[in-house]
């Protein structure tokens, strides 16, 4: 096993999950969202996410902010320092396994 | 990272469309235009009081159309509650601004560092550069009706090589009438500027009602 290969195991399992992958995605092009935005970007349900980003919130990958415009509550989330490293590590891996000379079409 | 996916770029194009896709910017930034065209009209500055109360009255109409706070005034009652708030990307290349971005002294708020306060998202930085736009134009503008009407058709023509795939019609369409107006019309110089200003912030005004009219046709109602 080559090392690059080996180092598919140790893929972040917190960033790995699909719908996480697409909050951290959306959130590291852009530097904040609130929680409304973030559902509708990604197609996933009010509990689907709010249970993602808690996850994420866990692993101090994402920052979840409550704050009021008016009387407008937004739910602010950002990537946090942490979160912006691991997903660029992530990124990292997946390219150095995933690219190569294309195959197939002979 | 040295290289951006797809998904990356994607997610950042569309939260740079996002800013306009309510239309209020262009409204916003066409009544401004509109307003500054109508300031510098010559019977408006007259001057006698109801002149100088209409010039008065006219320019704080211009700071409150242009500045960011009634902009965000409006995204907050309209745009977020419907579909939620998302900083602009940081910078927005000239390329894919907004054409009347180019002309209002309405500036995209800048997006901010990850984690910092939700205010002070807007930034006044850009008042100069769109003033000396304007100033440019005038001075263009008063040579003659002819140059001045090839100048807006030159406009036009540039707008839509700009982005051939999706032209933008309104900026096109507004363009091109300012053009054949100042062909037309004999007045002076200074009132062919403002006709110029007015029918472009018209076609502003335009393009932003028609974009606010089918996002709250999409959206009728606020998310919980």
């Amino acid at each position: 096993m080559s090392t690059t290969l080996q180092e598919l195991a140790t893929l972040d399992r917190v960033i790995h999950e699909p719908a996480r992958l697409m909050i951290m995605t959306v959130l590291y092009a852009i530097s904040e969202a609130d929680f409304i935005y973030l559902q509708n970007e990604c197609g996933l349900t009010q509990g689907n996410l709010s249970s993602h980003l808690a996850k994420l919130e866990e692993a101090k990958y994402v920052d979840v902010e409550k704050k009021f415009k008016g009387k407008y509550p937004l739910t602010i989330c950002s990537l946090t320092l942490k979160g912006r490293k691991a997903f660029e590590e992530y990124a990292r891996i997946m390219r150095a396994a995933t690219q190569g000379p294309a195959r197939g079409k002979s | 990272m040295s290289e951006t996916s797809n998904a990356i770029l994607e997610a950042t194009r569309r939260a740079r469309d996002y800013w306009d896709i309510d239309g209020l910017p262009a409204l916003l930034a066409g009544a401004n235009t509109v307003l500054l065209g109508i300031l510098w009209l010559p019977p408006v500055r007259h001057r006698s009081w109801w002149g100088a109360a209409l010039v008065l009255g006219l320019i704080a109409l211009i700071f409150l159309s242009e500045s960011k706070k009634t902009l965000e005034w409006l995204k907050n009652r309209i745009t977020y509650p419907r579909t939620g708030y998302v900083a602009p990307p940081k910078k927005i290349p000239y390329s894919k601004r907004d054409p009347y971005a180019t002309i209002s002294i309405i500036k995209e708020p800048e997006a901010k560092e990850p984690g910092g306060p939700l205010e002070g998202r807007a930034s006044r930085k850009a008042l100069d550069f769109p003033f000396l736009r304007l100033l440019l134009l005038w001075w263009f503008f008063s040579f003659n009706g002819w140059l001045a009407s090839l100048t807006c058709l030159a406009t036009a023509l540039w707008f839509w090589w700009r982005n051939k795939k999706d032209p933008p019609w309104f900026e096109i369409v507004g363009a091109t009438i300012a053009g054949l107006l100042s062909a037309i019309l004999t007045v002076s110089d200074r009132s062919r500027f403002c006709i110029v200003l007015i029918v472009f912030g018209a076609s502003g005004m335009t393009k932003g009602a028609t974009l606010l009219i089918s996002y709250l046709r999409q959206h009728p109602a606020p998310q919980a």
